[in-house]
């Protein structure tokens, strides 16, 4: 079923704000053991934003989609070995 | 109806630019991921001086970074719009304004390189380190080669007061959704986790 894109202005100003909330949760730590999970999350959700919308690879034709998802969950499992790690 | 919904949907599933790109983004995509999971287990290894490391850096150029790269990001996306629409002014225009994001990245880089530098922190002073100037020099070197096409691509359009070849200004966009996405990763790995307050 067709659905309407949000305006890439939209999804500028999400990407600026999760980039905002993910830094000040980095900086002050405000949200104690779950602040890298946090920082986890914004950063994959702003990454997927970007392949999906701004690439336009919701659509795509071809294994494109899966191939760019797996890559995203790969560097969220990276992210997550950095923290446990830690 | 029915025709324009079968139309839509077609526009829908088409693949933006050549898949050639989509192939070597792809492969770029595979060697930074090759570099953060070496970063994650050189990090797991020493972990005390990675962390003693990354508080040093200046978390807050990191932020007005990242805006100023995911601002040039929606530049490109809406000089892609224009292309579509063969409007030449707001393609110039949009794609002016990703070159100046580019441009003042360049300059926060390079002054963040400049101020470590002041410190003493070169290359080699811890692995860490090593990594840091690795990741975002080469990260670099992309916001450079992306300006430089997309100058030359706008300077085309210019020139030809049309818009020549749709699919190269797409494939500068993805190109340039890469080098964003990159950012996000690197930012994200490189200042944010893991910095104990």
């Amino acid at each position: 079923m067709l659905r309407a894109p949000m305006s890439v202005t939209r999804i500028w100003i999400i990407l600026i704000a999760l980039t905002m909330v993910s830094v000040f949760t980095g900086e002050s730590r405000a949200l104690g053991i779950f602040s890298d999970p946090a920082i986890i999350i914004l950063g994959s959700l702003k990454a997927r934003w970007v392949v999906l919308d701004y690439m336009e690879a919701r659509h795509v034709p071809g294994p494109w989609l899966v191939m760019f998802e797996a890559w995203l969950a790969a560097v969220a499992f990276v992210m997550c070995w950095i923290v446990l790690a830690t | 109806m029915d025709l324009q919904f079968k139309q839509a949907a077609a526009e829908e599933k088409r693949l933006p630019g050549t898949s050639g790109i989509w192939t070597f983004l792809f492969m770029d995509m595979i060697v930074f991921f090759a570099i953060f999971a070496v970063f994650a287990s050189e990090r797991s290894r020493i972990p005390a001086v990675y962390l003693s490391s990354q508080q040093q850096l200046n978390g807050w150029l990191g932020l007005a970074n990242t805006i100023v790269l995911l601002t040039s990001s929606w530049f490109m996306v809406r000089a892609v719009q224009a292309a579509r629409m063969n409007d030449c002014r707001a393609v110039r225009v949009n794609m002016n304004g990703a070159i100046a994001a580019a441009l003042i990245f360049i300059i926060s880089k390079s002054y963040e390189y400049y101020s470590k530098f002041l410190d003493g922190i070169g290359f080699t002073t811890n692995s860490f380190y090593s990594f840091y100037y690795f990741m975002t020099i080469v990260h670099l070197l992309h916001v450079i080669i992306g300006l430089i096409f997309i100058n030359s691509i706008k300077i085309d359009i210019v020139k030809s007061r049309n818009v020549p070849n749709l699919s190269s200004v797409e494939n500068i966009a993805l190109f340039w959704h890469l080098v964003d996405i990159l950012w996000i990763y690197i930012f994200t790995i490189v200042y944010l986790l893991g910095v104990r307050g």
